[in-house]
């Protein structure tokens, strides 16, 4: 079962999402609706709660208050239409790139040449054909992110968490994993709900932002990206929506974080 | 003629001397590190030689003697069924400690409540000279192979019980919620996070506990029933023999540094991740 709201369809939805951790509340009264297809990131400085709140959307974690559905149905663990690409990774040492890729498959008791097929598929994608032996100790910051990538994708998710995926690798990788993010979601169209304390990056990347609050983490604004796609990270700076948009954001951003920067 | 043509060809000549040089260095410093070696190798050998021939034979024998001797030992006395006998107890105890210990490490750190339990004794036996122990041993299980292996046993299992509890203990959190989120059961969990991840850990305890297994196995022998290698090594000294006892040294020594190389082989087959890891 799906909810109907106006014309967009919700894929994922949080209601009502409280979580504390000891005394400290993470995450107060959350709700939100991730549409079918879309691009949506959540914005917040360190420390408001949106990692939690993606834990929460992938069932690695319960709320104690509130409830997460995807596509209707209640999550209480991690859903096989989900997969998450994490901060660190998340690649295991011992296992070759193929094999890191091939993981979440072989979990799911997908037969072997298919999962052949599949992971020679999703490492072409990242740009890593010829790398599928090699362990993650021999690859850069940005192959390994690479690897997690491929290794979401494979799986053919029909919601894809990202985990401020980009924070870990330099400036320069940074952006061009978020030009190669850009064309290939702009190809596959999975809803997306992608973790970042960057502006630009969130910019860049999302159809909508929905930026949250600290102590305790709430939802604060969202706002519409009114860049039309396909984009590129250049077109996206040069288009004449983005510095307005960035500031509205980043004020938005320094009154919701509720200290002097 | 036009530059840009001969450019890639000016390119591939570059690298491929650029390569060539790199080979010379690294073949360069391999070979100064075994030229160290070999003239080290020479020198103490040398410096053994003399010292042993101008010293009582009781105080000190030439490298020669003891290599004779050796070979007398081995295929005129006892030496080569000692060996076979030290060493089969030895690798006897270092299974059976082996496979307690890494029972014991991972009930350990998987189970806190067992831990809780056992864990303080673990630590306190650890914490006591072994050697202390082998008279009561000795009383409980008399003077042969049993208390022997027992000895041998002991001496191998707390290195490779704290090792791999360690390494269970030392599981990257990160990793098993990467593994939860694909969804991944107990079992899978087990195959995939956290036995490849405690694998080296167990290698580490094993290397210890050949170190400790060869102690335990000349304590064993020399405290106990004399015998094996222990019993050599005793008769040697009591008849002030030196260059025996020298001899059996020497075995000892090759013993040890086989075993280790042996574990080395081991860990380099069975988690070759870590070979990735250094080879950068």
């Amino acid at each position: 079962m799906t909810v109907a709201t106006g014309t967009r369809q919700a894929k994922a939805t949080a209601a009502h999402i409280s979580k504390w951790y000891g005394d400290l509340e993470v995450l107060h009264d959350v709700s939100l609706e991730v549409y079918q297809h879309e691009f949506l990131c959540l914005l917040g400085p360190s420390g408001c709660g949106k990692t939690t709140l993606l834990r929460i959307l992938d069932g690695l974690i319960r709320a104690d208050e509130g409830t997460v559905r995807l596509d209707g149905d209640e999550v209480t663990q991690p859903p096989a239409k989900a997969a998450m690409v994490f901060q660190q990774f998340g690649l295991f040492p011992w296992k070759t790139v193929g094999q890191n890729v091939a993981f979440p498959m072989v979990l799911a008791g997908v037969p072997g040449p298919s999962i052949a097929e599949k992971v020679a598929w999703a490492v072409e994608l990242v740009g890593l054909t010829g790398f599928q032996d090699a362990f993650p100790a021999k690859l850069s910051g940005g192959m390994r992110q690479r690897v997690g990538i491929a290794r979401a994708l494979a799986l053919g998710p029909d919601l894809l968490l990202m985990d401020e995926p980009f924070a870990s690798v330099d400036a320069y990788t940074r952006e061009l994993l978020q030009g190669e993010l850009l064309s290939i979601w702009e190809r596959f169209r999975q809803t997306v709900v992608f973790v970042t304390h960057s502006i630009d990056e969130a910019i860049t990347l999302a159809d909508r932002i929905v930026v949250m609050k600290t102590k305790p983490g709430e939802v604060y604004h969202t706002f519409n990206v009114p860049i039309e796609r396909p984009r590129t990270v250049t077109t996206v700076r040069q288009h004449p929506a983005y510095e307005p948009l960035r500031e509205k954001i980043w004020d938005d951003m320094l009154a919701g974080s509720g200290r002097a920067v | 003629m036009d530059v840009t043509e001969r450019l890639p060809d000016a390119r591939a000549e570059l690298r491929e001397r650029v390569k060539q040089r790199r080979r010379q260095a690294e073949r360069r410093s391999r070979n100064r590190y075994l030229l160290i070696r070999v003239l080290s190798f020479v020198v103490v050998l040398t410096a053994w030689q003399i010292y042993g021939a101008n010293t009582l034979d009781i105080i000190f024998t030439p490298f020669t003697t003891v290599i004779a001797h050796l070979f007398t030992l081995l295929f005129v006395g006892k030496l080569a069924g000692a060996i076979g006998y030290s060493v089969s107890m030895f690798l006897g105890g270092l299974v059976i400690g082996s496979i307690v210990g890494i029972t014991l490490g991972v009930a350990m750190g998987r189970f806190a409540n067992f831990e809780a339990a056992v864990g303080m004794y673990i630590y306190a036996i650890y914490s006591t000279p072994l050697v202390a122990l082998i008279p009561l041993i000795s009383l409980w299980f008399g003077f042969g192979i049993t208390a022997q292996l027992i000895i041998i046993s002991m001496f191998v299992v707390f290195p490779v019980t704290i090792a791999v509890y360690n390494g269970v203990r030392s599981v990257d959190s990160a990793l098993v919620e990467v593994a939860r989120s694909f969804r991944a059961g107990e079992a899978a969990m087990w195959r995939h996070v956290i036995i490849p991840s405690v694998v080296p850990y167990i290698v580490t305890g094993l290397s210890q506990g050949v170190a400790m297994g060869l102690v335990g196995m000349f304590i064993s022998e020399i405290y106990t029933a004399l015998s094996g290698m222990g019993q050599i090594l005793a008769f040697s000294a009591n008849a002030y023999k030196t260059a025996d006892m020298l001899a059996v040294l020497l075995t000892v020594m090759i013993l040890g540094v086989t075993f280790r190389t042996v574990i080395e082989v081991l860990r380099r087959r069975l988690a070759p991740w870590f070979e990735a890891d250094s080879g950068r």
